[in-house]
């Protein structure tokens, strides 16, 4: 990928970010691929159709929140992947 | 039988790994001990086999997982690398220098795919090497190439 900018003088990782974001957006999706697979091999309990459903939403809230935090702090994400997920 | 290079397992279930492939899983590996500090990630996993039809336990950190073990050795593990206390390196390291008549397969995930920690894993006693995040499609493939790599 092209270097887009500089800090300091030192190019900005974008490589890195772009690699290391998709890499944290993956892991909530992955959870909520397993979320899913289980809501449809269990369709006959509501109790567990209604947690299921809660465990989804919580994913979905940490997804929208590593997606604004690449358009806010994109640097952030320059750094080891997986600190602003807990699914490592 | 088909090559597992062949299984694509999306969408609906194919047929083969409910008449197949599962029914020899659930004989080999009916004891599945699953190892992540992810609480959402055992749990959601452990479901997910349990429903499948295997018996489960999981552990949160690497001390646990010892425990796990030592409690009872399951038929496969499925083990993070990276955990706080004792990482999943040590725990495969600790469960391959038991002499415990039974031998169970050890499955490493990782965060990271590069040769460096394939290599750490295999010297540490780990079977298989799976990158994660892994959605539950990749994770039957993996499970069937267990079958269908056996067979030749």
């Amino acid at each position: 990928m092209e270097v887009l900018d500089e800090i300091d003088g030192t190019a900005f990782p974008w490589e890195q970010i772009v690699r290391n974001a998709v890499h944290d957006l993956r892991t909530p999706l992955c959870s909520i691929s397993f979320t899913l697979e289980v809501m449809r091999m269990s369709p006959a309990d509501p109790q567990a159709q209604s947690q299921l459903r809660l465990m989804l939403n919580e994913k979905v809230k940490e997804m929208d929140l590593l997606l604004e935090t690449l358009v806010i702090d994109p640097a952030s994400f320059a750094s080891k992947s997986g600190s602003r997920t807990n699914d490592l | 039988m088909p090559k597992s290079s062949d299984i694509q397992i999306t969408g609906s279930i194919p047929s083969e790994w409910l008449e197949e492939i599962l029914p020899i899983l659930l004989q080999r590996f009916s004891n599945v001990l699953l190892v992540d500090d992810s609480e959402f990630l055992c749990t959601i996993m452990s479901t997910f086999f349990q429903l499948e039809g295997f018996t489960t336990s999981t552990a949160l950190d690497g001390n646990e997982a010892i425990k796990a073990f030592q409690k009872e050795i399951p038929d496969i593990a499925f083990i993070d690398l990276v955990m706080p206390n004792l990482s999943g390196l040590e725990v495969a390291k600790t469960v391959r220098l038991s002499d415990n008549p039974k031998i169970p397969v050890l499955v490493a995930l990782s965060g990271r795919d590069d040769e460096e920690y394939r290599r750490k894993a295999a010297m540490a006693g780990f079977d298989h090497f799976l990158v994660k995040p892994i959605d539950p499609a990749a994770l039957r493939g993996f499970l069937a190439s267990l079958v269908i790599d056996s067979k030749g």
